[in-house]
Parts: C-alpha cells; structure tokens; sequence
C-alpha cells in the first residue's frame, strides 16, 4: 500500500477504495466501475498502478481510437490472448462467443478487467455497446469486471432502456497543496531541463539542486498560477519554463540562490507575462545552449518580442489579419464578400452605383432607422449571398478593370479553405452561395492595406 | 478464344499471364516530343538553356529553404526517441508548426524537400498526409500508419509490383495499436535480443495542409497519438498559415498534449523577388521577357495567386513558345556559342532573320553597298549577325547593370515614384525610354536634394552592384577578338556598350564618391551671412514687393553655387542622366531584339491566363473563331443568323432577356430567327424547331447560364450577368 501511494501521491484514499473493491485473488470482481473526474487528476495512473501492483489480467481500451466498434472488439480479445495477430471480430455476438471460448479454454476462475478510458466516447457508439460492457459479466462464465473512467458523470450517459448501475467513484482535483507535492516530486527533472541548455559550474550545479531554492520557486509560481489554472499537465509545463527563466540570474551569477527577494523581484514580471501565454503552448525556438553571457539576452529579447506579437495577434483581429498574406485581388474579394455579407441586397444599386438616383426619405423609413440601432446589420450575423453578386460588388469596388479568370476564381476556393469565406453546404453548381465569416476589424485591417475604406460602403454606417 | 459460359453479351476478361513489363519498357522510350524534335536546332538550345536555368533554380531554392528546413530537421533529431525521458504525466507531442504563407500552391514542394531530408538524416519513417486523404479519422489513420510502417517504398511499390514487401498490412489492419505492435517488434525486442541497443527512430507525421482538415478529426488524431506518445516516439509537423489557426482548431484538452515549436518560411514575394532579380533579369540569363510580357507575369504572382511554381511554369512556357519550331530563335542562346549557332543556320533561317522588323531601321542606316551585301551575300550576313548578336549581349549587360544602378539609388527616395525593387523598375526600363519619363525626371530632382551621407550611402550600394556585376563577367571574355573583315568596317557602330561600359561607370563612380565623401559644406556659412543680409533688406524695404521677389531671386541664385558638394551633387545628377540615357535604351529599339525577347503578350495571356467564361462567351457570341468556317461569318458580333449554331442562337437571345425567361417567348424568337420568311403565327409549331430549340436550352443549362425554376414552370433562370 505504501508502494502504492509513494507512485501516486495525494490520492489515497482512492486507492484505498479501488484496492477494497477489487477484493483478494479469487473473489468474483464488481460486475462494473465507473470513475469520473477532471482531467489530470490520477483516474487513469491510479487504475493501471492498482491493476499492476494486483497482477490482474487487464486490457486498457483507448475508446478515442476505436472509430469502429470493431478495433474495439479486436482489441479486447488481442489482450486476453497475449497479442495474437490474427483475430477478427466484426460484432458483439462474434465477441461474446469468443469470450465464451476463452472462459472454456480457462482452468481457473482468474479475474479479468477491461479499462475503457475516455468512456465519453461510448456517447456517440451504439447504445448497445456501453449497455452491454455495464453488464458484461452476465453474457460470459468469466470473473470480468468493466472500467469506465471519463471526465463526464455517470448522469450524463443516458439509456433509453435500464441498465445496471455501475458502481460510481469520483476524483476530487487536486489543491494547491497537493499540487505542490506532485510537481515537487519532480524537482530532479527541472534541474535537469535547466542544466541541459546551460553549461553550469559545479557550485553553481549545486545550489540550483538544493530542493529549497525549487520550493521557493514553485511557492511563488503557484501564488500566480493557481487561481486562472488547476489542471497539473498545465501547470508543470509551465512551471517548466518558468523555472528556467527562474535560474538565468542564478546561473549567470547575478543574484545569489539564497537572494529570495530578489529572485522574486526577477520573476515575477516573467510570471505575468507568461500568465498570458498560458494555454498557448507555443514553444518558441530553443534557447542554444550559450553558457552565460549577452548572446544570450539577445535571443531571450528575440523570444520575448515574439511572443509579444504572437500574443497580439491572438489577441487583436488587426494584427491577426495583417499576418494573412493574401494576394491584392483576394483581399478585394474579401471585402466584397464582407460588403455581401452585411449589406441588404435592396441596397446594392445605391452603394455601389455612380448614378444611382437620389432616395426619398419617407417619414416611416427614417423611424425605422432611428429607432433599431439593435438591428444593425453589423451586429446580426452575415447573410449568405450569392458568387454572382460578390463579382458584381467586386468588380464595382476594384478600380482597375480585370477580366474574370480561373486564376480570380480559385481564389475564393483559397478563401473558403483559408476559414475566412464559409461555404455552403451542400454543393450547388448553378448557384454557389458563401458567407463571410470574418469581423468588422478583421476587415477593416485588410482594407487599409489595400488602402480601401469600408465604411463608406457599409449601409450601416451612411 | 475460349468460350465463356455466360449467356449474357459483355467483355470478359481472361487472365493470359500477360505481365507488365513497365519499367523496362520506360527506360528506352523518351518523351514523344523529343523524340522528334531533338534533331532540331532549336529544341537542343531550349533544352540546353532551361536545363541550366532549372537548375539554377533549384541551387537558389536551396539556398533560401536550407534554413528552416534545417531548423525543422535539427529539431526532429533533437528529440529523443527514447520515451522514458520525455515525463509520462505531460504525455505531450513535439509539434513542429512551419509557418507558411496563406496561400499554398508552392508549399508541397517544400515539405516533399524535407520529407527528403528528414529520411535522409533522421529517421525512415515519414508520413505525409494530405487533408484529402483524411476525410475521416479511420481515413487518416489508414493512410499514416502504412507509410509509416513501409517507409519510402510504400509510394513506390504501388508503381511497380515487382519488389514486394515481405508482408503487407490490409487496410482495415492499419491501427494504431498494429502500429505499436510493429514499432516494438522492430525496435524494442529486436534490441533486447541482441543486447546492443539499436538506435530507435522517430516517427514524423507531416500534414502540409493543416487549415484544410477537419478540426474534429485532428483533434481525434491528435488525442489518440497523445495516448501512445510514451511508447511511440512520435512527431508532428503541420504547415499553417497563422499559428492562430492551431488555436483555433484545438480546445484546451487537445492543446495541452502538444509542445508548440513555431518555424518561419520565407514570405512568397520575397522569394519571387529573388527568384526574378538572381536568375531571370541579369545579363547571364539565357532568356529575356520583354516588359509587357514580364509585367503579365509578376500581375498574375501579385494579383491573383502569390505562386513561384505558378511564374515559374509561366516562364517556362513563355520560353517554349519563344523557342517553338523557329530554328533562328536558337540564336538566344550564350554568348561564346553565337558563332557555332550561326554557322549552323540554314540560308532560309538567315531569310527569316531578314524578315525581322527590327532589322529594318538597322537597315537603313547602312550604306548602299552594305545594303546589298545584306540580302545577297549569305556569309557577309551571317558575319553581321554574328557581330550584332555581341552588341545586342553587350547591350543587355550594361542595361542591366544600369537597373540595377538606378534601383540602388532610387531604394531610399521618398514617395516611391518608380518602385523599390528591380524587377518594377526592369519593367519601367523595358517598355519606354525611362529617361524621357517624368518619374525619372522627378527622382533625379528628388536625388539632388539628398544629404552628404545619404547619397554616399546609396553610391556605395550602387558600387557593390557593378563590382558583383564585373565579376561575375570577367572571366568570360567578351569574343570579339576575332578581326574584322574589310567591309565591316563600314557598319557604323553605336557607343561602345558592355564590359568597358560598366568600368568606366565604376570609375566615374568611384571618383565620384571620393570628392563627395571630401566635400565640405562650407559654404554654409556665407549662405547663412547672405540670409542675414535677406532679412535686412526686408526690413528695410517692407513695401515694395517686387524688388524683394527679385532679391530673393538672386538670393537662391547665388546659393546654388555656393556649396561645393552641391556642385559635385549636381555634376553627379547629371551625369547619372546621361548615362541611364545611353544605358537604359529599351530593348526594342536594338536590332535583332526579336531573337533574345520574347514578346508575344496576347499570345501568353491566352495561355497562361484562363478566362472560362470569357472564352464562352466569345464561342457562343461569335463561333467563327472556333469553328473558323464561312458560313458563319456575322457583319458584327450581335447580328443573328439563321446559319449559326442553335446554342448561339438561344444563348444570343436570351442575353436579351432580363432575369426570368419566359420559354414560350424564347421558342418565339428562336423560330422567327430560323424561319423569317415564314409568317404564319404556328411556325413554333414545326416539332423540328422545338426539338432544335429544346435541345439548345438542354445545352445552356449544362453550360450553366440558365437553370429550370420551381416557382415559374414555363420560366427559366438566367444566372449569368
């Protein structure tokens, strides 16, 4: 039991309970299991650590890789027979006679157990098939016994007819104490990660192993972090880089390992800086492996400024658009489509002809327009148009005169597949109609490269 | 024959042992075309020319990719195979993500490189998988797990059956887990028993398209790699336009099982740029597009698709048709084969070179004598030709040499009047006279206004350019060594262009530099007294307008002259005019040009550029061109005529028409155009003319200019403008 708890720290008491429910060699197994929890917190590790440390015969199912219930099926009956090749199992009866063959085959009432991790897969499956695995042990002679283990509760699967309810554990995440422990564990690792990049004098190799200096680092990490994240797999890769910048000072001995306030006057501008990068997981390129010295600041500025851009690109629809390299007709096109998309078709004539005529005011209209600035057309969502009317506001925006080529044409195929035009569904050779999927700011900062201004066309905004 | 038991008629197919022998049979047979035309004169110089030019090509492609390349591949090998490093609780992919531009025509050439190299250098095992193949997760799978398992030759042995592999997977076999089962029993216990360990590859999945695919199904992909990450090492690489993209597609779950790397490819103009200005517009280049033709295609790469391979080809074919069935155009060629291509020149090639345009204005400069020795005497022509080929190289060299020039000093003027790079203003250069332009004009005024150190910023960059330019031409010397014979001597020879052209500007230049480096701006000071002197007078005189306009007059009069790098400046501005007019003389005004550029822009927009619609319309509005017989002649393209076409006929009239067509009316007409002089009102009766008629409708509907609607049953859609 202590083996077990020194494998997977901070969970004991589930381990406690899958060790009970498991009972000793020859008693018959829970006929099912099912674990729910978010994602890392152990569901997985503590299944396979216990199934290990008993010796059961187990097979663990990835269900995300069963796109055909056959690969499941087939992968069940590889694992009991110790990955034999050639087996084939088209269905559930064919799996349910073979297992049957297997319990004939069997001298001893030896306890078997199927894991299927990521359940929530068996959502878009047959019903059948989940319904089937909750009751599995009654189809076949054998001591089997079902793990399901899924970030979803047991109340999210629904069966139509009843079934057996699976006995139900929860995982709890973990806190921030308990996440402490974890990644303190390992600690060896992170120095490790740190001096791979950096050649480091021995003394200076020595402080940076001292678990204090790592358990300061990983309090202040944590004060930041803890509260916008809980998942570990996150938090230890960010604690990763951090770590390392952590160390730069120390390494270039600018500041003592002992210095705490000023290591954490180092690192915490870093900290918020990469609390904007959390989730991003963009590694940047590897820092070579420079010993200490002003190359090193340079590449860590070049670093730091693209992460900067990265960041704004996420954040900012103009840059974002700016990085699009589009050739200059596609960028027209796009904004045809915009003009398209969010113009009332009624209004075309007036937009985009010179000679247009002069519109009457009526009384009613002017109302209508004064009083729903909630039914902008900006604000509703694009409407579909038609590709003969995007040539027309095309060729009515573009000043220059240009024929209608294949070249024009497969544009907006690259603009569709680009996620900037939408498509419609189903494929209509006579009349093909797109959406423009794309904001106002996004548009506005492709127009000003082009040196085009939106707005005068929007029927909005006159 | 043998007989089949079947009662049924078909085709049977009988196994008789016939095996193919494919590959065999490929190595003796050429391509068709060659294997007539390579006799020709012609066909051996093009294929020679763009042989060189290709590979040219390829040195500068490698050259400009090595860097992210190698970036990627040191990266893959970065990663250890070995999965007990990498910490099993992350369980994280290394993703490399190439950054490439947004559209994509060029980028498979680009990963089937690194694919190269990758197998080269890392590992065996590539996959590449495009977002057609991966319609599915199944699809996507089936697809990578094979090219994984059987490598490089998966590819080819779909080609030729010869060389089976031992043992081939089905494809419903092809998952992951059988993926695992092959990785361990190749590595894994194939080191265990023998006790050495083999050095584990990676495997390298590469998706070039990532934007294409459907999110949901790399998300699958992804999580299911992420499950075997720790027993297989696994990489990923995706080609995306902006790394937004992969944020887009992934949730946080999906996301959090990779570790982003993000490479950067070259943007695609920049690369043009340096396709054009390294290979294609330099006096070494074997092949030359006249400025039109040229502007056609850098329109096409800017405008409409951003593609190198798309230029490329284009010049390629532009350079397919220059050399086409002409045997003269082999002239086009380098400089020390002009006299071996001369000689070999027919009587009748060297009539057609008289037929040239451009040798008519050399003509009539010529005396009489040399006139008649021109058309009779073959060798005294060939002689000449010989001779004016070398001018026309030596011309091209300093025409070159002087866009450079002018680009290098034009780069950092404000306003941009005649563009930055050099292929804008080769395209300026080659279709008029630049120096008659008032861009020119306008720059060389902009240029005289620029600081000391500006301009000897820029001459030092015009420097580097003719240095670059004479090296690269100093060891091939300039053949025209060969002594003259008596009457050549009578041709008068325009200035002397080419090699000595270009030293004599590195000198001016040269000397230039120096005496603007050393001029001082002393004369500032007296100007500055002069101003003084201004003001006094101002004050003095507040009324009378005139005098002050006269004296401020003189004031910027004596000015000018003052500073004696200003008049160095001035001296330089003007002898940069002068020389950009000897050196940048269009190209058409040089006789012979025929043969070195090619010209034909209609002929290129035709090919090059498809317009689907207009050459529709043209067909159906007036057939002649395509059918090319009599009767269809019209006095103009929108008479109709009983005599043409039933489908020109309806498309004709229904151009007429508004939106809605109402088919009755159609029928109408059509039959009133078949049928003038009939005027009974049931001619529309006549079941040939509806079935004529019904049949021409079948026909624009298949072409897409109508479409039945639902709404109207008589009606017809018109869905073209």
């Amino acid at each position: 039991m202590d083996e077990l708890n020194e494998k997977v720290p901070c969970r004991k008491t589930q381990l406690q309970d899958l060790l009970d429910l498991m009972g000793e060699d020859d008693e018959p197994l829970p006929v099912s299991v099912f674990i729910s929890g978010d994602m890392a917190t152990g569901k997985s590790l503590c299944v396979n650590t216990v199934l290990q440390y008993l010796g059961f015969k187990h097979v663990i199912i990835n269900c995300i890789e069963c796109y055909t219930p056959k690969i499941m099926y087939e992968a069940i009956l590889t694992g009991l027979y110790d990955n034999q090749l050639d087996i084939k199992c088209d269905s559930l009866w064919e799996l349910m006679n073979n297992l049957n063959a297997y319990s004939a085959e069997q001298t001893r009432y030896e306890p078997i157990v199927l894991v299927f991790d990521r359940a929530e897969r068996f959502q878009n499956m047959d019903q059948s098939i989940m319904s089937t695995f909750l009751r599995l042990r009654e189809f076949c002679s054998l001591n089997i016994c079902t793990f399901f283990i899924t970030y979803l509760i047991y109340d999210n699967f629904y069966f139509k007819t009843g079934v057996r309810q699976p006995i139900t554990m929860y995982f709890p995440n973990y806190n921030k104490d308990e996440l402490f422990k974890i990644i303190f564990l390992h600690q060896k690792a992170f120095v490790r990660h740190v001096t791979s990049y950096h050649i480091v004098d021995h003394g200076i190799k020595e402080d940076l192993e001292r678990p204090e200096l790592f358990e300061n680092f990983l309090n202040a990490f944590l004060s930041v972090f803890y509260r916008p994240c809980r998942d570990l797999i996150e938090l230890h890769y960010m604690a990763k880089v951090n770590f390392a910048k952590y160390c730069e000072p120390i390494i270039r001995n600018e500041i003592k390992s002992t210095d705490l306030p000023k290591l954490w006057r180092h690192i915490a501008p870093i900290l918020k800086v990469s609390l904007e990068l959390l989730y991003l997981r963009i590694h940047t390129s590897t820092p070579a492996t420079t010993s200490a010295g002003t190359n090193n600041e340079s590449t860590e500025l070049q670093n730091l400024n693209f992460k900067n851009t990265l960041k704004e690109e996420l954040l900012s629809t103009k840059a974002f658009a700016q990085s699009f390299e589009l050739p200059f007709y596609s960028k027209f096109l796009l904004i045809a489509a915009y003009l398209a998309s969010y113009n009332p078709p009624k209004e075309d004539k007036r937009l985009f002809m010179k000679n247009h005529g002069k519109q009457r005011k009526r009384m009613q209209q002017v109302k209508a327009k004064a009083k729903i600035t909630e039914k902008l057309n900006t604000q509703l969502g694009p409407k579909v148009f038609t590709l003969d009317r995007l040539l027309a506001i095309f060729y009515a925006i573009l000043e220059e005169k240009t024929g209608l080529t294949s070249n024009l044409l497969s544009q907006i195929a690259t603009l569709v597949e680009l996620k900037l035009l939408a498509g419609s569904k189903e494929i209509d050779l006579d009349t093909p109609k797109y959406k423009c999927i794309v904001g106002y700011d996004f548009i506005s900062a492709v127009a000003q490269t082009v040196g085009f201004n939106v707005r005068k066309y929007l029927y909005d905004f006159i | 024959m043998e007989a089949t038991v079947s009662v049924s008629k078909g085709v049977f197919l009988f196994p008789n042992g016939f095996k193919r022998t494919k590959h065999l049979k490929k190595k003796s047979k050429q391509p068709l075309f060659e294997s007539i035309f390579n006799k020709e004169l012609w066909y051996v110089t093009y294929k020679y020319n763009w042989n060189i030019i290709e590979h040219q090509l390829k040195e500068l492609y490698e050259k400009t990719y090595s860097v992210p390349l190698n970036d990627i591949v040191s990266y893959v090998k970065s990663i250890d195979p070995d999965p007990k490093i990498c910490d099993s609780i992350t369980r994280s992919i290394p993703t490399a993500t190439l950054l490439t531009g947004g559209n994509q025509p060029d980028h498979l050439n680009q990963f089937l490189a690194l694919i190269q190299k990758i197998r080269e250098e890392v590992t065996p095992h590539v996959a590449m998988i495009s977002s057609q193949d991966a319609q599915t997760v199944k699809h996507l799978v089936e697809s990578a797990v094979p090219q994984l398992i059987h490598g490089q030759d998966y590819l080819d042995n779909s080609a030729d059956s010869l060389s089976e592999p031992t043992f081939r997977l089905k494809k419903s076999q092809c998952t992951m887990s059988s993926l695992l089962n092959w990785y361990q029993s190749k590595y894994v216990t194939l080191s265990s028993k023998l006790k050495q360990p083999t050095p584990k590859k990676t495997l390298v999945i590469i998706m070039p398209d990532f934007e294409s695919f459907s999110c949901y199904v790399l998300q699958e992909f992804v999580m299911m790699v992420s499950f075997y990450v720790t027993s297989l090492p696994i990489v990923l690489i995706f080609g995306v336009t902006s790394v937004s993209a992969l944020h887009k597609s992934f949730p946080f779950h999906v996301s959090s099982k990779l570790l982003i790397e993000v490479f950067h490819t070259h943007l695609s103009h920049v690369y043009m740029n340096q396709v054009l200005e390294n290979i294609f517009l330099t006096h070494t280049s074997l092949f030359h597009l006249s400025g039109r033709a040229f502007e056609l295609l850098t329109d096409v790469f800017l405008f409409d698709d951003f593609s190198v391979t798309g230029l490329i080809q284009s010049i390629k074919y532009c350079m397919m048709d220059h050399y086409y069935g002409d045997n003269i155009k082999a002239l086009c060629c380098a400089r020390d084969k002009i006299e071996e291509t001369v000689s070999k020149l027919t009587s009748d090639d060297l009539e057609n070179i008289r037929q040239l345009s451009s040798f008519r204005p050399f003509l009539e400069i010529q005396d009489c004598q040399t006139k008649i020795g021109l058309f009779e005497d073959d060798n005294f022509f060939s002689e000449v030709l010989c001779k004016e080929m070398h001018k026309l190289h030596d011309y091209l060299h300093s025409f070159y040499l002087c866009v450079r020039l002018l680009s290098a000093l034009v780069k950092d003027l404000p306003k941009n009047m005649l563009g930055k790079t050099v292929r804008e203003i080769y395209a300026k250069c080659s279709m008029e006279l630049i120096t008659d332009t008032q861009p020119f004009r306008a720059c060389m005024q902009l240029l005289s206004f620029q600081s000391q150190v500006q301009l000897a910023e820029s001459m030092k960059n015009a420097l580097k350019e003719i240095n670059a330019v004479l090296q690269i031409v100093s060891p091939i010397k300039p053949l025209r060594a060969t002594p003259p014979k008596t009457n050549l001597n009578s041709i008068t020879l325009n200035n002397d262009l080419g090699h000595d052209f270009a030293k004599s500007i590195r000198i001016h230049f040269l000397t230039f530099l120096r005496q603007i480096e050393n001029a001082n701006n002393e004369a500032l000071v007296l100007n500055n007294v002069n101003v003084n002197d201004n003001d006094l007078d101002i004050g003095v005189l507040p009324g009378n307008r005139y005098k002050l306009k006269e004296k401020l007059l003189k004031a910027t009069r004596v000015e000018k002259i003052q500073s004696e790098f200003e008049m160095i400046r001035s001296r330089f501005v003007s002898y940069l005019e002068e020389m950009f007019a000897r050196g940048l003389q269009p190209p058409h005004t040089q006789s012979f040009h025929e043969l070195m550029f090619c010209g034909d822009v209609a002929g290129v927009r035709r090919q090059r550029v498809g317009a689907p619609r207009g050459a529709l319309h043209l067909a159906l509005n007036d057939p002649v061109q395509y059918l090319q017989c009599s009767c269809c002649h019209l006095p103009s393209p929108e008479s109709l005529s009983e005599r043409l076409p039933d489908v020109s006929i309806a498309y004709k009239l229904h151009r007429e028409c508004g939106k809605h067509i109402n088919l009755y009316d159609w029928l109408q007409a059509f039959a009133a155009i078949l049928c003038p002089a009939d005027q009974d009102d049931d001619r529309d009766q006549d079941a040939t003319i509806q079935v004529r008629f019904t049949r021409a409708v079948a026909e624009l509907q298949f072409l897409g200019f109508i479409k039945s609607s639902r709404r109207k049953t008589d009606h017809v859609l018109r869905l073209t403008w």
